[in-house]
């Protein structure tokens, strides 16, 4: 029936491997508890929040349009926001690739510094971290969650709630090898306070993701719960941003309710803290604006760029439920993962992963921007097999 | 997980050897036939089953084989199989219990006679019904899936066909969404739940159970067909009982992806089974893979056409 391809089509879309792990995740029964415990937190949360401020969802809408303008239009979006950040006093750098990132940052630390780090998901994406201890640096992630799988030496299992699969005693026994030694959460949470204290004071460079940035004023804006991100950008002398060029919204408006839809999403609303660091005076900011494929989408991932990255379809995809962060590329799993790490390490990054999925929408529905995942899970399954077919 | 271009071979293969994606005689799918009325009515206005009943029993039997050779080396027997199924019919060596094709072909049948009985003018025939080739989509297999469109399409409207009924939330999708993209369809495409809900009055039967409701992903979220089953059920009298995660958030039972990865499949159906079993003890489905997957990971569900024929005939179907 019209179903004839001259050649055979080889191995799985390429040969099924490095699937293993996520059967070993399956059968990781605190990784599951974990992210149900999260889901039923938060998914609450989510519900009252927008049922108390329905602003938010207009919200929502309104800055899906404004971030589809820019994305159109990124060239024309990032030569404005450099100029604007160069009349603010900043240093600031273009990074086509996560190489290129990692070698700009490593020119501004040095060697032999310390680092305290903003738990960010773009500076796992360029793999910043490793590459500044190699470099003969003491970094530090002062997210606890972050923190904790840090020194675990794990992948985050969620970009918002990293430690999620942890129970408390495995986080009790994680934190005694950095000498941090509490007899339950509290005083753990307490021990690690006064730990970081130290490192931020004795810090050369604070470094954090963006959670938005504003291209009228040049202001990059950043939201948490713990206030360790307002610590990592304001004690040391010196600041770096790493910002993904899909960040940049036109105005402050736009920066400021982008964090807002975020949080919402996300099931912490409002956040604890909104960080707005235009300038550092004394000091110095140093802002890299990072490419890494962004600027290479086709049209369908394209889509994927309107992502605020508020883990909401992480928690209510099927699969991510079963498997967490392990389904997935080297950084971005679940969901949204499929379409970022295609844009950000290529599609053969995820070539086997994107079979995974149900396909069954719930990430459309929950994603505050409506991105279409399960198309753009559905195209990278076409091109993956039309590459294979060649 | 098991190598999704080893599926597509077997599909591919299959489908050019009989026009679905098992490789099954034509008589069997015509099984369910047995016994009907007369099949005739307005030619222009057809049932188009699209195979999914007739052809869930033997993916869950597949797949209750595949699942044991999953994330083992006896999954090269799978990949073996595969080059096999070129030369000899894979089924001459699995047998299907009678009652387990059985529920599928009764559950068609019902849905013919209910149609029939509301008032619906429509014909079978069965060279106007066949696959709608949305596995091949589902996999990413575009040309395939795009050439197999356009045979249909065609079949259908060298037949003059102007409205075409379907029975699952898959085929409809195909039918109403794919093919009119892919193919250029252009007949009218409607499953049988959305014109019953038209046609089915209010208040036959009072005080029918209690029915937890369960939405398939394709009907909820890609064709906003949400309210007809709920209208078509509270009309008929019984109670429809949302659970947790229902309309347009339900959960997925796990089929979509029962030939990839058997056991993830199982996992997210035992999910799904406990929202449902938690929220009552009689659960409704209307599509044939979301009843496969679910009985397959020990759940009896009704489907929706077994509990409208009830309320029609003023019984409840029996539990199996």
């Amino acid at each position: 029936m019209g179903c004839s391809r001259s050649k055979e089509i080889q191995g799985g879309c390429g040969e099924v491997t490095g699937m293993e792990s996520i059967y070993t995740a399956l059968s990781n029964r605190p990784v599951r508890d974990g992210i149900r415990r999260t889901r039923e937190n938060l998914s609450k949360n989510v519900k009252e929040n927008l049922k108390k401020y329905p602003f938010l969802k207009k919200y929502a809408r309104e800055l899906r349009d404004v971030k589809l303008k820019v994305i159109n239009d990124l060239d024309f979006w990032i030569d404005r926001s450099i100029k604007k950040l160069e009349e603010n006093g900043a240093r600031v750098f273009y990074a086509r690739d996560s190489e290129s990132a990692r070698r700009i940052v490593a020119e501004i630390v040095g060697s032999g510094k310390t680092v305290v780090k903003a738990k960010s998901v773009v500076s796992e994406e360029i793999g910043l971290r490793d590459h500044l201890e190699d470099m003969g640096n003491e970094v530090w992630e002062t997210d606890l969650g972050e923190l904790i799988v840090q020194v675990n030496n794990e992948k985050p299992m969620h970009m918002i709630v990293p430690a999620l699969h942890l129970s408390e005693d495995e986080v009790i026994r994680i934190l005694e090898r950095v000498g941090i030694k509490g007899k339950n959460a509290e005083e753990c949470t307490d021990k690690v306070r006064l730990f970081l204290r130290e490192k931020f004071l004795k810090a050369d460079f604070g470094i954090s993701g963006c959670n938005a940035f504003s291209a009228e004023s040049g202001s990059i804006f950043l939201i948490e719960n713990e206030g360790n991100i307002r610590l990592s950008t304001s004690v040391p002398e010196k600041y770096i941003a790493i910002v993904g060029v899909e960040k940049i919204v036109p105005d402050d408006e736009h920066a400021i309710k982008s964090i807002m839809v975020q949080s919402a999403y996300f099931g912490t609303f409002p956040p604890s803290y909104i960080n707005v660091i235009r300038n550092r005076q004394p000091g110095e900011l140093c802002v890299v604006f990072l490419d890494n494929g962004r600027k290479s989408t086709d049209e369908i991932l394209k889509e994927q760029l309107l992502c605020v990255r508020c883990g909401r379809c992480h928690l209510e995809c099927p699969i991510f439920q079963l498997t967490g962060n392990v389904w997935g590329g080297e950084t971005y799993g679940g969901p949204m993962g499929m379409g970022w790490s295609a844009i950000t390490s290529g599609i053969s990054s995820i070539e086997n992963e994107v079979f995974l999925s149900c396909l069954c929408g719930k990430c459309r529905i929950v994603c505050p921007m409506e991105i279409n995942i399960p198309r753009i899970i559905l195209h990278l399954r076409k091109l993956a097999v039309r590459q294979t077919a060649k | 997980m098991f190598r999704p271009g080893k599926l597509i071979e077997l599909l591919e293969s299959n489908m050019a050897r009989t026009g679905n994606p098992l490789g099954l005689k034509r008589s069997l799918l015509s099984e369910w036939l047995r016994g009907l009325p007369d099949l005739k009515g307005r030619d222009d206005t057809i049932l188009f089953t699209g195979l999914m009943y007739q052809l869930t029993p033997y993916i869950e039997l597949s797949t209750k084989y595949l699942q044991k050779i999953e994330n083992s080396s006896l999954e090269k027997l799978f990949y073996f199989y595969v080059k096999l199924s070129k030369y000899v019919n894979p089924y001459r060596f699995l047998t299907l219990r009678g009652s387990d094709m059985e529920r599928y072909s009764e559950s068609l049948r019902r849905i013919f006679l209910i149609l029939k009985k509301s008032g619906i003018d429509f014909t079978y025939r069965e060279d106007l019904d066949g696959y709608s080739g949305i596995l091949l989509y589902d996999l990413g297999d575009d040309s395939a899936f795009s050439s197999h469109a356009q045979e249909i399409s065609d079949l259908l409207e060298n037949a003059d066909v102007k409205k075409i009924i379907t029975v699952d939330p898959h085929t409809t999708y195909a039918l109403k969404v794919l093919y009119p993209e892919y193919s250029g369809l252009k007949v009218e495409v409607a499953s049988y739940l959305e014109i019953l809900a038209d046609v089915i009055d209010k208040g036959r039967m009072e005080n029918l159970n209690e029915v937890v409701i369960h939405d398939s992903c394709y009907y909820a979220r890609y064709l906003d067909i949400i309210e007809h089953p709920r209208k078509i059920l509270e009309n008929m009298g019984y109670r429809v009982v949302e659970p947790e995660n229902s309309r347009e958030m339900t959960s997925c039972c796990g089929g979509p992806i029962e030939s990839i990865s058997p056991v993830f499949s199982r996992e997210i159906a035992e999910s799904r089974i406990e929202e449902l079993s938690s929220a009552g003890k009689k659960a409704v489905t209307m599509c044939p893979i979301c009843m496969g997957n679910f009985e397959r990971c020990g759940f009896s569900t009704h489907d929706i056409s077994d509990l409208i024929f009830g309320g029609m005939n003023g019984s409840e179907p029996s539990q199996e």
